[in-house]
C-alpha cells in the first residue's frame, strides 16, 4: 500500500512538472531588439535589458538583407509608432511595417523565438502602432505587455488567446525587468 | 486767455508726468533682483563666459553651487521662455534650497533676461504674478513674454536663416529655443545662446536641463525631451517617476529640428541635454480669460470641457494643473535626472535639501525666502 502511494505521488508529481515545464515560456541570450515604429519604446526597453544585464544588440532600423539570424537566440520587436520618429528616420509608416514584416519572416524562417512588446501605455495605441502590431502577431511567441496598454479594449489578451501564445503582463515600464528575468532565467 | 495757458501747461505737466511714470517702470522692469539661498557659493554674469553679452539686457545671473569636492556638474535653465513661469519659478526655489555636497551645480533662473522685461499684452498676459508665503506675506514674481523685448533687439528679419541651413519664421530669432548653438556675431539673442554654450564648454558641465510649459493641447506635454545621447538618463529617470506613480512622456529630440537647447547643444557639446516640459493652459490657445489667477491655479473652464472631450495630452480637470503641481513635476524630474547620472556615472552629483514633490504641493510658498518690495 505504502509503496503504490509513493509511486503514485512520484508519478504525479512528473507528470505536474511535465505539464508545467510545457506551459513555461523561455528564451536564451543574446536577444535581438529592434522598434517597429520608431517611438522611444524600444530604447525604453535597451535601458531594461542592460539593467538586468541581459547579452543584447539593438538596432532601431535593422533590415532582414542585414539580419544575421545565426547571431542571436530571439528577436524583440518593441511595438510603437511615433510620428517624429519616423520622419527622423525619412520613413512613413508602410515603409516601416514592410521593413519589420520581411525583418519578422526571415527571423521566423530561422527558427528564432519572437517577442512582441508594448511598453508605452494608452497614450502610444493608435492606428499606426495596433497596424503595426497586427501586421507582426502573426510571427510572435509571446508578448509582453504593459497593462495599462490593454487595459481599454484588451486587444493584446485577445490576440494572445486567439494565438494561444503566452502573454506577459508588467505594471510599470521597470517591472518589464521581473518579465526579463524570468523568461530569460537572469 | 490766462486760463487756456494755465490749462495747456498743466496739460504739458501732465504729459510729462505720464512719461515719467511710464518710463520708469519700463526702466524697472529691465533690473532683476539678485536672489540668494544658503547653498550659493558664487553669483557671476553670464558675460563671463562670453564678453559680447556684457552691459546688455541680454546678460543674466548664473547662480554657482560649488561643492568643492570633485564630481559632475549639471545647468539648470528656467525662463528660456519667459511667459512659462514654472520654469522659471523651479530654478528660484532650487536655489533657495538647495545645497551641494558633490560636485558643481549652476542654475540660470532667467536665461532670456531681455524676455522677462516685457510681456504679451496683446495675449492679455499678466505683468506679475504672486505666491502666498507662510508668514501671511507674498513674493511676486514677473510673468514676462516667449521672446526677446523689441527694444534689445528690433528689427527681426522676414526668415531666419538658421546656421544649420533650417529656415524658421523671422520672430524665432528673439527665441532663445531656436537660437542655438548661438553665434558670437549674430543677432542678440544668438549671442546669448552662443553664451551658454560657451558657460558648458568651458566648465565641462555634464548634464543640461532647460524647463519649460506647454499648453494641454500640444502633444509634447508632461515630457523629457531628450537629445539621443542623454536617453538612457532620461529613461531611467521616468521608470523612476513611474514608480512613484508621476506619469512622464519619453520623446526623442528629432535630428532634424534645429536650433533647439536639446538638439544644438546635444550635437555641439560633451554634455546630456534634456528638455522638460509640464502641461499649464495659461500657455494655450482654448484659454478663456488669462490673468494671476490662471497662472497660478492653472484652472480654466475651457480646459475642463476640452478635457472631457479627450482633446487634451495631460490629466486635466476641475483642479486645475497649478503652479506648485508644475514647479514639483519639474524639481522632481530633475531630482531623479541626477540619481540616474549617479547610477551611471563615477562623477557624483550630490544635493541635499531638494524639497519633496508633496511638500511642494502643499506648500510651495515655504520654500521661498521672503523679500522686501
Ligand atoms: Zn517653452
Amino acid at each position: 500500500m505504502k509503496k503504490v502511494s509513493v509511486v503514485f505521488f512520484a508519478l504525479a508529481i512528473f507528470f505536474v512538472g511535465f505539464v508545467f515545464a510545457e506551459e513555461v515560456f523561455t528564451l536564451e541570450q543574446p536577444a535581438f531588439i529592434t522598434s517597429a515604429g520608431q517611438s522611444p519604446g524600444a530604447l525604453q526597453m535597451t535601458v531594461v535589458c542592460k539593467m538586468v544585464k541581459l547579452d543584447y544588440t539593438f538596432e532601431k532600423l535593422m533590415t532582414a538583407d542585414d539580419f544575421d539570424p545565426q547571431a542571436y537566440n530571439c528577436a524583440i520587436f518593441v511595438v510603437g509608432a511615433s510620428g517624429k520618429g519616423l520622419g527622423a528616420a525619412g520613413i512613413d509608416i508602410d515603409e516601416e511595417t514592410a521593413r519589420v514584416v520581411a525583418l519578422a519572416q526571415k527571423a521566423k524562417d530561422n527558427g528564432l523565438p519572437i517577442v512582441l512588446t508594448h511598453l508605452e501605455g494608452a497614450a502610444r495605441r493608435g492606428a499606426s502602432s495596433d497596424l503595426l502590431f497586427n501586421e507582426l502577431s502573426p510571427f510572435a511567441d509571446a508578448l509582453f505587455i504593459k497593462e495599462e496598454s490593454d487595459a481599454a479594449d484588451q486587444m493584446f489578451s485577445n490576440i494572445a488567446e486567439e494565438k494561444e501564445i503566452p502573454i506577459f503582463f508588467f505594471e510599470k515600464t521597470a517591472d518589464l525587468k521581473n518579465v526579463i528575468s524570468e523568461v530569460f532565467g537572469l | 486767455m490766462k486760463r487756456r495757458i494755465l490749462a495747456f501747461i498743466f496739460y504739458i505737466l501732465g504729459v510729462i508726468a505720464v512719461c515719467i511714470i511710464a518710463t520708469v517702470s519700463f526702466i524697472s522692469m529691465k533690473i532683476n533682483p539678485v536672489l540668494n539661498g544658503p547653498g550659493v557659493t558664487e553669483t557671476v554674469k553670464l558675460s563671463n563666459w562670453f564678453e559680447g553679452i556684457k552691459n546688455t539686457n541680454m546678460d543674466t545671473n548664473v547662480y554657482v553651487f560649488d561643492s568643492g569636492v570633485e564630481g559632475g556638474s549639471i545647468l539648470i535653465l528656467g525662463g528660456t521662455h519667459a511667459n512659462e513661469p514654472a520654469g522659471i519659478l523651479s530654478a528660484i526655489v532650487m536655489l533657495e534650497n538647495i545645497k551641494v555636497e558633490t560636485g558643481k551645480v549652476f542654475i540660470i533662473p532667467y536665461a532670456n533676461n531681455s524676455a522677462i522685461s516685457h510681456n504679451d499684452a496683446m495675449e492679455g498676459a499678466p505683468e506679475f504674478y504672486h505666491i502666498d508665503l507662510p508668514d501671511g506675506s507674498t513674493r511676486d514674481f514677473r510673468f514676462g513674454s516667449r521672446r526677446t523685448n523689441p527694444t534689445d533687439q528690433w528689427p527681426d528679419p522676414t526668415l531666419y536663416n538658421h546656421q544649420s541651413g533650417s529656415t524658421l519664421g523671422g520672430g524665432e530669432v528673439s527665441n532663445l529655443n531656436r537660437c542655438y548653438p548661438g553665434d558670437p556675431d549674430g543677432y542678440p539673442t544668438e549671442k546669448l545662446a552662443y553664451a551658454i554654450v560657451q558657460l558648458i564648454k568651458n566648465e565641462k558641465v555634464d548634464i543640461v536641463i532647460d524647463m519649460h510649459e506647454s499648453s494641454p493641447e500640444y502633444p509634447v506635454n508632461d515630457a523629457i525631451v531628450f537629445h539621443q545621447n542623454a536617453a538612457e538618463l532620461a529613461i531611467t529617470a521616468q521608470m523612476m517617476l513611474e514608480m512613484d506613480n508621476i506619469q512622464i512622456r519619453l520623446e526623442e529630440s528629432p535630428v532634424n529640428l534645429r536650433g533647439l537647447s536639446h538638439r544644438e547643444i546635444g550635437d555641439s557639446t560633451d554634455a546630456m541635454v534634456l528638455l522638460l516640459e509640464v502641461a499649464n493652459p495659461s500657455q494655450g490657445r482654448l484659454r478663456g480669460k488669462t490673468d494671476e489667477d490662471l497662472v497660478v491655479t492653472g484652472l480654466d473652464k475651457f480646459y475642463v470641457q476640452a478635457a472631457k472631450e479627450g482633446k487634451l495630452y495631460a490629466p486635466y480637470d476641475e483642479n486645475g494643473y497649478p503652479i506648485s503641481l508644475r514647479v514639483a513635476r519639474h524639481i522632481t524630474t530633475i531630482d531623479y535626472i541626477i540619481q540616474s547620472w549617479n547610477m551611471m556615472s563615477e562623477k557624483q552629483i550630490l544635493i541635499d535639501d531638494i524639497p519633496s514633490y508633496e511638500n511642494l504641493i502643499n506648500d510651495i510658498g515655504s520654500f521661498l525666502i521672503e523679500h522686501e518690495g
